[in-house]
């Protein structure tokens, strides 16, 4: 139990390293030779990537029959994957832009992998509305282009909103990271002394010379681009729950919907960055950098966020019964007690007790248990969408169209599979990029920053 | 070369050549080879030069290149050099013809399109069927362009020629005459007379023929029980019309008894709404729950062993309230021992009031009538019954039906059996008959078989009974053969071919003549059918007394496809010693097994058309598959559920077979379907089904379908059946009653109908719009469902299957809940497990004014039309689905394989099948999203019709294909912007009401509530 | 002169490139290729019986 001094502010990064010690700390993984054990991770989650090829492969040749889906169920595991991974995403915005906007300093260690999980989490979840299409080769007739049909997209669909909100949030996200990226080309560009990688660099960098009027800019496109991201983080995930919020199904039909979504998204992202933030930190040793505050205020996050979505469990079963509509009341107690109960009640273990557990400091404070219950989290979330989805389409109106839905190999092949796309990506990035922001956590160690008075 | 005065500038390659190395001096002297160029001669060389190659290859590059064509393009559509007089492209021809699906020979009118027939229904011209056929007639279409089918004839499974064939079989023929050998032919029954005349030829020929009639499933116990009782086994038609109370025991007339068609629309005559409300009531006496059971206003469980004591019961209880007959003594002493008390607990003691009392009240204007399947002695009870309440006024011996040639006896095909074992057989022909199949295993048949030297099988596709025999000989299908019907007085019925034969097929009938007249040469594709025309001109035209001369009759008639011949109807009398004769049959105490024919596929005829084999059972909703019917409370007694495999046992006959559990089954009584468990057929109905027909006897009495001393245990394992529905048991309480609750089934009674006629509409609320409604100012499409009318039979399925180019999908993806048919038949339960209540409902698209389904497409691939449709644009879906997940109903249909690859190995993507599909339709690809379109391309050729004749395009002028199929004329289809117009008055009727209409979303199919006649205003 | 030259030649190229293009575009190639296809496939004869009495009257 170390001693909180609660009369200064935590500094974010432990002790008062040189800055030169921390730009070879964050460069050494991108240096130095691939490890072994770099290599086998990334065996296996290329092999889990070859899983998603192998299941996408069998899902273009025969058709969306290779998955467990069906009418009434027409939606299953594509879609629960694809609000799944939507869902982590935010949270590396939230940290990057959100947190930004706040001055929350703590964010420094963080963003930029948080922000990286992003873009991989949106490029894995953009797959899914391709692929789930009965005719992929089609897809671009999502997108509302000038065409000989003289017709365009339908402006009223939800599923087509999203093509805009996944679009737009996966460009702001990539531009966002990007320019903070560029210092640190920079960087990397005036330390290496590799042919290639200094050409790949010095393109990648921009011309950034370092300069006052280069970091005058660079503050104020960051914060616009903050700015933008940040009505992301809200919309982008309310645009996903009006899949189910602008239909008539009841289980879908609510207008809890979006604020439940977005926190459900914040709270699976944040447990799902916890997760890796921990590996990362242990890995490359940037306990200094990825300290145990910062993770501690991650649970925090988590803990609030858990709360609203058990909330908005629980309102959604009082306005069902409320409503008196025999019909939603059903569509409630068939979560609970129906063919599907078993994945509520997975649901309601992880996401509304564990989280709960965050109240005690200790357990914020503790590595191993808060990874284990952020992989809860994780599965809780998955499951909530799995339950939103199936339970409902499987017994909706009319009893004679009641169909249950039993996922194939295929349907877990992609699953696992999408683990596979996003962790290779990650790996990469881990190997060629800095995880953590060289430029902003240098600013953020005491005595980096001038100020009056100070040293 | 060599060296130079000006050696010291002279060009050197290597240190050797500078040095003037002989080495290197040599070889610059032999740089061209002694003998090289010896053989080169310029004018041998190719004349083509290297830049003519070139030329030639880039050339051919580019020819080659345009053999590589767009994978889109499905090959050239070349219009008619010279068109066949008939045939206007795009403009079909319609032929009137007869069924074969089944002994009632219905009138069928077949519509062809450039040739090639593609949808078959009713004839409106025929008196008996009225326009209207079952779903096997609708479906049977399939059947010609099977690719399974024979196509040439095969000798011992090698393809061979009709001229040796005709050969081999004639001189057989003739060893057997003249060595005093039987030849036999054994047949299916005979509905044709001209048919019956070609055998009689034959025999006349060959007059050691025999000819045994013989069907798997019959009314043999019914015709018997009239020779008795009236000494004619032609026994009447019903007048279902004119009867205000019907008890059905054991009957599925309604169903897929008798003649079904007919009975479905007499007896919805008496369930109208519209207008002065006068229905009949139905009782319904069964051990297994028919369609016709579902219908009941009261169902009575009695176990088909029991309706013997039940019927003398009934005989006795109102005998005592007065007979329309006089009675003699010895008839008194049969039924006074028996009681109704004795099926008070097992009925309910108010059912049985409410039945005696209704009967009683009723006389001269009821009628009971007994299945097929029941024994001879029922039928004899009943037919007395009958004579008691004087109810013979409804029997109508106009178009009685016909016996033209009579079934075999058990003790014929006995004697056959023994005759063929002891080689006393020459040859056999089988003449469109499965008699190895369809037969009881204990007569020996297909052992017998063996020792006959000869086995002709004249057939259709290859079966049981051809491939025990060395000639498999391929016939026509109904389409492609001529021939006539006569099963109903004074209905002559016409067969015409409409396509000529596509194989190497022949007339069965002309087979025969051939035969007949000794030469393979005798043979031409006419000589049935000038056989045919002169038989009609000796038995038809002559008694027509028609002015026209008989080419010109002859024409008519095939136009027409039915001739009114005149019948005359014997005055017939009540033979008393057919009752008292009759041996007592008693209940049995064991298990009572029940085996009945099927409502698709016949005596497994049909066991190859996947569009048979996957509408789903009326009432069990299963697909692919037979199973043994056992009730709640057995089922809990024997520790079996669903699919659980059962062991039934008769004396040494066994069968195993997976259980069902169907509520309103008797207890300790199982009901098996006939006709399943097919082993020689086609891909599409290989292992599918258990053959029932294995617990069948020669020796079964009193009736050769019902057996008393039967043992049902629990077996091992379970085969998964398969159903488009969830099957829920009705004590389930977390899901009971949601039809009623979500008033998605809205009935009443028709007490309460009467008493307050707007019943159903108190409740309602108007629904208020928060945005602007479209105005139709044109036509607008709806359709009006009368639940009063709809008996479940799933014709409509049928027919909507036919018309828009359903495909199969077969059973494991119907088991993903992945069925393709655009219309289905929903069937609820409300009750108890004993009694329950069975609702039907049509569902399919409600083409609905706020449709959900059309605000979410993200590609606009489905929009509302002007004329008040939902319409699907294919070639626009991408296949998200969402529509579907947006649609209450779930009436939308997704393409998740490119079935007609996926099923059976493309089963049906082959050049003869495809050729069933309706030219007017498109036939979806794989990732589309389809659905029922109101038949659209019959609305937009209606149009154009309309257009071209300048005429307004009125509903009437288009039938939908469920509407035009539906035997008792339930689908309605208008237009609602005609006020005149049929649908648009059931849209106001006051019984009429949407399902879910609190979603707004404004569905255009209005259903008429079902009435049901019991004796209380309330249903349960 | 010699750019005029140049300038004549490359279109005149042109043109004689167009020309042929033009040509090649207007055989029947499709044709031409699928009758090989539809020889391939096996042709299912479909023919009226020529003794059916189509029904006249309205149905």
């Amino acid at each position: 139990m170390s001693t909180v001094d609660l009369t200064q502010e935590l500094s974010v990064i432990e002790g008062k390293p040189p800055l030169r010690e921390l730009d070879d700390l964050i460069s050494k993984p991108i240096d130095a030779k691939a490890s072994k054990k770099f290599y086998i991770a990334l065996t296996i989650s290329g092999s889990m990537l070859s899983l998603l090829v192998i299941g996408l492969g069998l899902t273009f040749y025969y058709g969306i029959g290779m998955w467990g889906n069906n009418i009434p169920v027409g939606w299953a595991f594509d879609i629960t994957n694809f609000v799944f991974w939507v869902g982590i995403g935010h949270a590396g915005t939230l940290i990057s832009a959100i947190l930004f906007l706040l001055r929350q300093k703590w964010r420094t260690g963080i963003a930029r992998f948080a922000e990286g999980m992003t873009i991989f989490a949106v490029m894995t979840a953009g797959l899914f509305p391709l692929i789930h299409v009965g005719r992929p080769w089609l897809a671009a007739y999502l997108f509302p282009y000038p065409n000989q049909h003289s017709i365009w997209v339908n402006f009223d669909s939800p599923l087509l909103w999203d093509v805009f909100a996944v679009s737009t949030y996966f460009i702001v996200s990539l531009v966002f990271w990007y320019v903070g990226l560029i210092p640190d080309f920079a960087t990397l560009r005036e330390r290496t002394t590799h042919k290639i990688k200094k050409i790949i660099y010095s393109i990648f960098g921009m011309g950034w010379r370092f300069s006052n009027k280069h970091w005058q800019h660079y503050e104020m496109v960051y914060l616009i681009l903050a700015g933008f991201a940040t009505p992301l983080v809200l919309s982008v995930h309310t645009i996903v729950s009006f899949d189910f919020a602008v239909s008539i199904l009841p289980g879908w039909h609510a207008t809890i919907f979006p604020p439940y979504f977005v926190a459900g998204a914040v709270f699976s992202g944040f447990a799902m960055v916890q997760n890796v933030l921990i590996i990362v930190r242990k890995v490359f040793n940037y306990e200094h950098i990825i300290t145990l505050d910062t993770l501690e205020k991650m649970n925090k996050i988590m803990l609030l966020t858990g709360s609203m979505v058990g909330y908005a469990y629980a309102m959604e079963f009082f306005i069902a019964w409320y409503s008196g509509l025999p019909i939603e009341r059903f569509t409630f107690i068939n979560r609970a007690f129906g063919p599907y109960a078993w994945a509520y009640w997975i649901m309601i273990s992880c996401n509304v007790i564990s989280p709960q557990l965050f109240w005690s400091r200790k357990i914020r404070r503790t590595i191993p248990v808060m990874f284990v219950i952020a992989i809860f989290v994780n599965i809780g979330m998955w499951f909530e969408r799995f339950v939103i989805i199936v339970s409902s389409l499987s017994r909706d109106f009319l009893p004679s169209s009641w169909h249950l839905f039993v996922p194939t190999y295929t349907d877990f092949m992609i699953l696992i599979g999408s683990f596979g796309f996003f962790f290779t990506w990650l790996l990469l990035f881990a190997k060629a990029l800095p995880v953590v922001s060289m430029a902003e956590v240098k600013a953020t160690v005491t005595g980096s920053q001038p100020s009056h008075g100070g040293h | 070369m060599s060296d130079s005065p000006k050696s010291s500038n002279k060009l050197w390659k290597s240190i050797k050549g500078y040095n003037d190395d002989p080495e290197v001096l040599n070889a610059k002297t032999n740089e061209f080879m002694e003998g090289v160029t010896d053989e080169f001669d310029s004018s041998k060389l190719s004349g083509i030069s290297r830049r003519k190659f070139l030329a030639i290859l880039s050339a051919s590059a580019a020819l080659t290149a345009t053999a590589c064509t767009d994978y889109r393009d499905k090959g050239e559509i070349i219009p008619y050099n010279k068109r066949p007089e008939d045939v206007m492209p795009g403009i079909a021809n319609y032929y009137a013809s007869t069924c074969n699906g089944c002994s009632q020979s219905c009138g069928i009118l077949v519509k062809t399109r450039e040739g090639r027939p593609i949808k078959i229904d009713g004839n409106p011209d025929h008196p008996i069927n009225a326009g209207k056929i079952c779903a096997k007639g609708q479906a049977s279409i399939l059947n010609l362009y099977d690719p399974e089918r024979l196509t040439d004839p095969f000798e011992l499974r090698k393809k061979t020629v009709w001229k040796s064939v005709d050969a081999d079989v004639i001189s057989a023929l003739n060893d057997a005459q003249s060595s005093g050998k039987e030849i036999s032919i054994v047949t299916g029954l005979i509905t044709s007379p001209t048919t019956k005349k070609v055998l009689n030829d034959f025999v006349a020929k060959y007059p050691n023929t025999k000819i045994y009639s013989y069907s798997l499933t019959n009314d043999q116990q019914r015709r018997n029980a009239w020779m008795d009782s009236y000494g004619t086994d032609e026994y009447p038609a019903i007048k279902w019309k004119d009867a205000d109370v019907i008890l059905a025991i054991d009957a599925d007339f309604l169903g897929n008894e008798g003649s079904s068609i007919e009975n479905m629309r007499e007896h919805t005559k008496r369930r109208e709404t519209n207008g002065k409300t006068n229905f009949n009531r139905l009782y319904v006496a069964e051990g297994r729950m028919s369609v016709t059971g579902m219908l009941s206003d009261y169902r009575l469980r009695v176990s088909p062993d029991s309706q013997y004591e039940f019927v003398m019961a009934l005989i006795n209880e109102l005998n005592n309230r007065g007979s329309a007959i006089a009675l003699d003594a010895n008839s008194k002493l049969k039924f006074e021992k028996y009681s109704l008390s004795k099926f008070e607990s097992l009925v309910g003691k108010d059912k049985l009031n409410h039945l005696v009392n209704d009967l009683n009240a009723n006389r001269g204007k009821s009628i009971v009538y007994a299945g097929d399947t029941l024994p001879k002695e029922v039928h004899v009870a009943v037919n007395l019954l009958n004579e008691v309440l004087g109810n013979t006024s409804l029997y109508d011996y106009s178009n009685s039906f016909k016996s033209l040639v009579k079934y075999s006896s058990a003790a014929e095909i006995s004697q056959l059996v023994d005759s063929m074992k002891n080689g006393k057989v020459g040859v056999v022909i089988h003449f469109d008959s499965n008699p190895v199949f369809t037969l009881p295993e204990d007569f020996g048949y297909a052992s017998a078989l063996k020792k006959v030297k000869l086995v002709a099988s004249l057939t259709e596709a290859e079966n049981e009974s051809s491939a025990a025999g060395n000639y498999s000989l391929p016939i026509n299908d109904q389409l492609e053969s001529w021939g006539d019907a006569y099963v109903r007085g004074g209905v002559y019925s016409l067969q015409q071919p409409v396509i000529s034969p596509i194989f190497n097929t022949r007339q069965k009938e002309a087979v025969l003549l051939t035969w007949i007249a000794g030469g393979s040469s005798a043979f031409n594709e006419d000589i049935y059918h000038n056989y045919l025309m002169n038989s009609f001109n000796a038995d038809v035209y002559s008694k027509a007394n028609s002015f026209a001369d008989a080419k010109t009759f002859w024409y008519s008639a095939l136009n027409d496809g039915v001739v009114k011949v005149t019948e005359k109807v014997q005055p017939v009398k009540f033979n008393f010693a057919s009752f008292n004769g009759l041996n007592d049959l008693t209940p049995s105490k064991d298990f009572v097994i029940h085996l009945h024919d099927n409502y698709f596929i016949g005596d497994g005829k049909y066991a190859n058309n996947g569009w048979l084999q996957e509408i789903p059972h009326p009432v069990s909703k299963i697909t692919w598959d037979n199973y043994a019917a056992v009730s709640p409370s057995t089922a809990k007694s024997l520790k079996v559920d669903s699919n659980d495999l059962l062991q039934v046992k008769v004396g040494n006959r066994s069968l195993t077979l997976p259980a069902f559990i169907q509520p309103g089954l008797a207890d300790n009584f199982i009901s098996i379907e006939l006709g399943y468990g097919r082993t020689v057929i086609g891909e599409v109905g290989k292992e599918v089904g258990f053959n029932s027909i294995s617990l069948m006897s020669k020796d079964a009495q009193p009736s050769p379908y019902i057996f008393s001393n039967a043992s049902v245990t629990k077996a091992g394992g379970s085969h998964e059946l398969v159903s488009t529905q969830e099957q829920h048991s009705l004590d389930d309480t977390f899901v009971k009653d949601f039809h009623r609750i979500r008033r998605i089934i809205q009935e009443g009674t028709v007490l309460k109908y009467i008493k307050e006629p707007n019943f159903l509409h108190e409740e309602k609320e108007k629904l208020f719009s928060i945005t602007n409604e479209v105005q139709y100012t044109g036509n607008k499409w709806a359709m009006a469902i009368d639940l009063n009318k709809c008996t479940n039979c799933q014709v409509c399925v049928a027919s909507c299957n036919v018309e828009n180019n359903i495909a199969v999908v077969g059973k494991e993806q119907v088991s993903k809940g992945r069925v393709m048919q655009w219309i289905r038949l929903d069937r609820y339960y409300s009750g108890t497990p004993d009694e329950p209540i069975a609702s039907n409902q049509p569902m399919l698209c409600q083409q609905c004014d706020n449709a959900p389904c059309e605000n979410v497409c993200p590609v606009n691939a489905t929009n509302h039309s002007p004329d008040g449709l939902n319409q699907m644009v294919y070639n626009r879906c991408v296949g998200t689905r969402y529509c579907s997940n947006n649609c209450p109903y779930k009436v939308r249909r997704f393409n998740f394989f490119n079935y007609r690859d996926s099923f059976a190995d493309s089963y049906y993507e082959n050049n003869l099948t495809s050729l069933v599909n309706n030219p007017e339709v498109t036939v979806r690809s794989r990732g589309v999203m389809e659905k029922c379109t109101f038949c659209i391309q019959r609305i937009m050729e209606a149009r154009s019709n309309a257009i071209r004749d300048n005429k307004p395009l009125k509903g009437s002028d288009i039938v939908t294909a469920c509407q035009q199929a539906c035997p008792t004329n339930a689908i309605t289809f208008g237009d609602a912007n005609d006020p005149t117009s049929p649908v648009a008055k059931l849209r106001d009727h006051n019984l009429s009401y949407h399902v879910l209409e609190e979603l707004n979303v404004k569905p255009n199919v209005t259903y008429i509530a079902k009435l049901r006649n019991t004796h209380s205003e309330e249903i349960l | 002169m010699s750019k005029q030259i140049s300038r004549r030649n490359f279109f005149g190229t042109f043109g004689k490139g167009a020309v042929v293009a033009a040509v090649a575009a207007a055989l029947p190639t499709k044709f031409i290729s699928s009758v090989e296809k539809a020889s391939k496939k096996e042709k299912i004869k479909i023919a009226i019986h020529p003794s059916a009495v189509k029904r006249t009257k309205k149905v």
